[in-house]
């Protein structure tokens, strides 16, 4: 393990939320990975005999359902414990998608300048200048209904901060003198692009995209909730509340549950990539 | 007038508690200038920023006495202290540019000082600042009086920040190290009008610096600081012809003057670092004379009038 | 300074066009034919196809639908909603107030706790006080506020009972809409309880839609403060012998307000964006509101217009807080 990776994982095991968000994170990728084993119930089993069960420790609750059922007799939570792949699948695929795109718009703007920056960035203003979750509604009712297509309404609104962000950081590298001295032995444009520069841009990507992970995660939940995003019977989080919306003034369970798991999930990943930020962001780390 | 006895100021890091300024001694008499010299981390900022009450809060400050016009300026209550700061005590930087607050008019700046202590009027404040600019060089002080920090050179500011600090005629005037941001022909400029504001007002300067022509040029007394530990107190004229502590001969002989025709000296090795504790002399490791005894407590020594000294030689 | 403005209008130019180059073809990616989403009509015969074809210039080459599409949104004309045949710009109009009320009232909230808040963190670095107003705005921060906004329900409307679920003002006033603005409005009617009918309404969805801003606002004003506070300036003002009150209240202030303000103005689309959210849950007859009952009812004229109207409105606004910037910031000036 290099000098670097020692210097990260002592600083990470010092910030204990950072730590703690860490710790979270893992346990709901678990939880997604093995939501079969783990989940009571299969997410669509219904209990006919049970609707709107309160949790268990409640008056009239069951032992048989923890955090009790929803109003066509579902555990909730096991479909809490199946709806943590949703998450994570938006989130992951969400982050990489806009990654790479991201990267290599970014980078073409940044290396070469020009009127092809020029293009890439008024097209990045153009997206901007659209609120985020009203353009992802629009491109969600372009697309139709569904998760996929959520995932891909999203990644076009993040586009813009990914490509933005690794304009900036080409561009301020491509004034520093390792780039000069590669670019004066003769190394190849892609050379240039993508192995001199690059790697020395990764900071602040990472940074972004941890963060980006949990907007993902919202405005997924969001669009569900609106009834864009994943459709039931689905137990994607927001989607399940927007199923609960009915039930909010007479079972408060079925609208709590599902949201925690979302602010949870969503606080440890925003705790992580704040910790993320302090490690590996030189212009804030304190000598 | 001024008074400090063994004035110590300890700093609480992570690291642990490390000593910056150790058993400090003063005395300051009213119209005089009394330089203190030494290497940057010596310590020279630190302990007039304590006398100031303007050091962080990780700092802890210890003394046997400190008084001012027979007051203990810091046991006062904060808003007793306060009428103390800027109007009979101030003090001026090295920066002068990032010490003025770029979002008002440097005028206004100024005008603060007599409205904030004096209770003037907006326009009366104003008119008293705009004297004051033309009485510390500013040409076109109307128009000045406008303008903000970064429409100003550096020397410019600096008379800003000594207009500020001289607004109310203050006994003391403490200024950190007040050329060295600027460039060489300003230098001057400012020494000299800080000279003349001294004879006007008859009042006394503490210099910080780290440079010996400017204590040639301007000091009646020099106070040689290493590391947090005072190694000579003397009259200037005493220092410069019989410097007795190794560190002031060391840096009397990197002055550009002194080494006419032969190579010029430089003292090597660094400060050592604070969280290193001495029981002996703290400038043995790169002293030319170190001897065994020198790691033993060394207590200061007279070597005659008003010239004091810690060293076993 | 005026370099700064006139270079941030001709770059609006080429943006402006990319955006009206996104609606007008919105209208033509969607599922299904445009002519049935631009006319509503499902069942038709071939002659009366022809002739909405007509109607709408879809019969024309792209370019020439292009510019006529151009020249109408030029000349104000957004095109007509199909649930309530009328022009999109009227509607939007009158449903515009009611959000522009909401997102002050938010905003307000936000800047009012906000900047105190975090200038109280920036105080008290590291100390407690800090670290819980941090952990609780990091919660501010990942909350999902459609979530938030049902646990307010649950407990303020379902448990205790005290404010309303939803609409702006209680169903036994009629209001006259004289500004649009609710709050004002049923002051002027003088209809006694109307007011605080309006208050109560307005109290729920305006907490829910200021979390996101005031989080955020307070987060940066104590990240400036704490950079502010350790500059040199502040440490001259110190001392000059100003009162703490005064170096952080004036001098330190001043200085962070410069950066609060940007992030302020940046709020304003997070703003519409919550209020798709926030009116949705709340009932709000917003334009938020309006754009998703727009899309849940296939009314694409409106949802065309809709975009084009507020992506319109945040460039305007994103226009202002430059412009702000630059007048408030001393450094910009000359």
């Amino acid at each position: 393990m290099g000098e670097g990776a020692k210097f990260f994982f002592k600083s990470l095991f010092q910030n204990k939320a950072a730590f703690l968000g860490l710790v979270i994170i893992i346990f709901v990728f678990a939880l997604a990975l093995g939501a079969d084993f783990i989940a009571p119930y299969d997410a669509s089993y219904q209990d006919r005999e049970s609707f709107l069960l309160p949790p268990s420790w409640e008056e009239g609750g069951s032992s048989k359902y923890l955090l009790g059922t929803d109003p066509i007799g579902r555990d909730l939570l096991s479909r809490i414990i199946h709806g943590s792949r949703y998450s994570i699948f938006i989130g992951v695929s969400v982050v990489s998608l806009s990654l790479i795109i991201g990267i290599i718009g970014g980078v073409i703007a940044g290396y070469f300048g020009g009127m092809i920056d020029f293009v890439i960035m008024r097209l990045m203003d153009i997206l901007l200048a659209f609120p985020s979750l009203l353009l992802a509604l629009v491109i969600a009712s372009i697309l139709g209904p569904g998760l996929v297509n959520a995932a891909i309404a999203i990644t076009v609104v993040q586009l813009p901060h990914f490509i933005r962000l690794t304009r900036a950081e080409v561009m301020q590298h491509k004034t520093k003198e390792y780039y000069t001295a590669t670019k004066v032995i003769g190394a190849s444009k892609i050379r240039l692009m993508f192995i001199t520069l690059l790697p020395n841009c990764f900071s602040p990507l990472i940074v972004q995209g941890t963060l980006n992970f949990s907007n993902a995660i919202l405005d997924a939940a969001a669009l569900g909730f609106l009834g864009l995003g994943a459709q039931p019977p689905t137990p994607e989080w927001g989607t399940m509340l927007a199923d609960a919306r009915e039930f909010v003034l007479s079972a408060w369970w079925v609208v709590t549950f599902p949201g925690l798991a979302i602010l949870i999930t969503v606080m440890a990943i925003n705790v992580f990539g704040d910790g993320l930020r302090d490690i590996l962001d030189p212009k804030l780390r304190k000598s | 007038m001024l008074r400090i006895r063994n004035l110590s100021v300890y700093f609480q890091t992570i690291k642990g508690t490390f000593a910056a300024v150790n058993n400090f001694d003063l005395d300051l008499k009213q119209g005089e200038i009394v330089s203190i010299v030494g290497e940057s981390g010596s310590g020279k900022s630190v302990c007039m920023l304590a006398l100031m009450g303007l050091l962080s809060k990780n700092s802890i400050i210890k003394y046997d006495e400190i008084s001012f016009e027979g007051k203990n300026i810091l046991q006062l209550k904060d808003s007793q202290r306060r009428s103390y700061l800027g109007a009979k005590m101030s003090m001026i930087f090295q920066e002068p540019i990032s010490s003025l607050n770029p979002c008002f008019r440097v005028g206004d700046q100024v005008a603060e000082v007599f409205r904030f202590h004096q209770g003037d009027s907006k326009k009366a404040a104003q008119d008293k600042t705009i004297d004051l600019f033309t009485q510390v060089g500013i040409a076109d002080a109307k128009h000045r009086y406008r303008d903000y920090p970064h429409q100003l050179s550096g020397g410019m500011n600096q008379r800003v920040m000594i207009a500020m600090a001289i607004a109310l005629k203050p006994k003391v005037l403490i200024a950190d190290e007040p050329t060295t941001a600027l460039d060489v022909t300003i230098q001057a400029q400012i020494l000299n009008l800080l000279n003349d504001i001294r004879d006007k007002y008859n009042m006394a300067l503490i210099l910080i610096t780290h440079d010996m022509g400017v204590v040639a040029m301007m000091a009646d007394r020099v106070v040689t600081l290493y590391r947090g530990q005072q190694v000579e107190i003397s009259d200037k004229e005493q220092l410069f012809s019989n410097p007795k502590h190794p560190y002031t001969v060391d840096l009397l002989a990197s002055l550009p003057e002194e080494a006419k025709g032969k190579r010029l000296n430089s003292i090597t090795g660094v400060i050592p670092p604070l969280h290193e504790i001495f029981t002996g002399c703290i400038y043995a490791p790169r002293c030319k004379f170190a001897v065994p005894e020198c790691q033993k407590p060394i207590k200061m020594k007279s070597a005659g009038k008003n010239h004091l000294y810690r060293c076993i030689r | 300074m005026f370099k700064v403005i006139s270079k941030n209008l001709l770059l609006m130019i080429p943006t402006l066009l990319g955006i009206v180059i996104i609606s007008f073809s919105f209208i033509r990616v969607i599922p299904g034919d445009p002519v049935i989403a631009l006319s509503g009509e499902r069942a038709m015969t071939p002659e009366r196809y022809d002739e909405l074809m007509h109607e709408f210039g879809l019969d024309l080459p792209l370019h020439e639908q292009f510019f006529s599409y151009l020249g109408d949104v030029v000349s104000g004309d957004f095109g007509k909603s199909i649930a309530t045949r009328r022009p999109v710009v009227e509607e939007f109009f009158t449903l515009f107030p009611a959000t522009v009320e909401l997102s002050l009232c938010a905003l307000f909230l936000a800047i009012v706790i906000g900047i105190p808040v975090g200038m109280v963190s920036a105080l008290k670095k590291g100390k407690l006080v800090d670290n819980l107003l941090m952990g609780v705005s990091l919660i501010g921060y990942s909350m999902p506020i459609f979530w938030w906004g049902l646990l307010m329900i649950v407990f303020f409307s379902g448990y205790l009972g005290w404010l309303p679920v939803s609409g702006r003002i209680s169903t036994q006033f009629f209001i006259e809409a004289k500004t649009g603005f609710l709050l004002i409005d049923s002051l002027l009617s003088g209809e006694e309880g109307a007011f605080l009918s309006t208050i109560r309404h307005l109290t729920l969805p305006g907490i829910v839609l200021s979390t996101i801003p005031l989080v955020v606002i307070a987060r940066q004003t104590r990240s400036a403060m704490v950079e502010i506070l350790d500059e040199d300036y502040i440490r001259t003002a110190y001392a000059k012998g100003l009162s703490k009150f005064r170096v952080v209240g004036i001098h330190a202030l001043r200085n962070a307000l410069i950066i609060v303000i940007t992030v302020i103005g940046l709020q304003i689309g997070i703003l519409l964006a919550g209020a798709i959210l926030t009116e949705s849950i709340f009932s709000w007859p917003g334009i938020g509101k309006w754009m998703v009952d727009s899309i849940y009812r296939r009314d694409y004229p409106a949802v065309q217009g809709g975009l084009l109207f507020i992506s319109l409105i945040v460039m305007t606004i994103n226009f202002i807080v430059d412009f702000t910037y630059a007048l408030i910031n001393p450094k910009l000036r000359k």
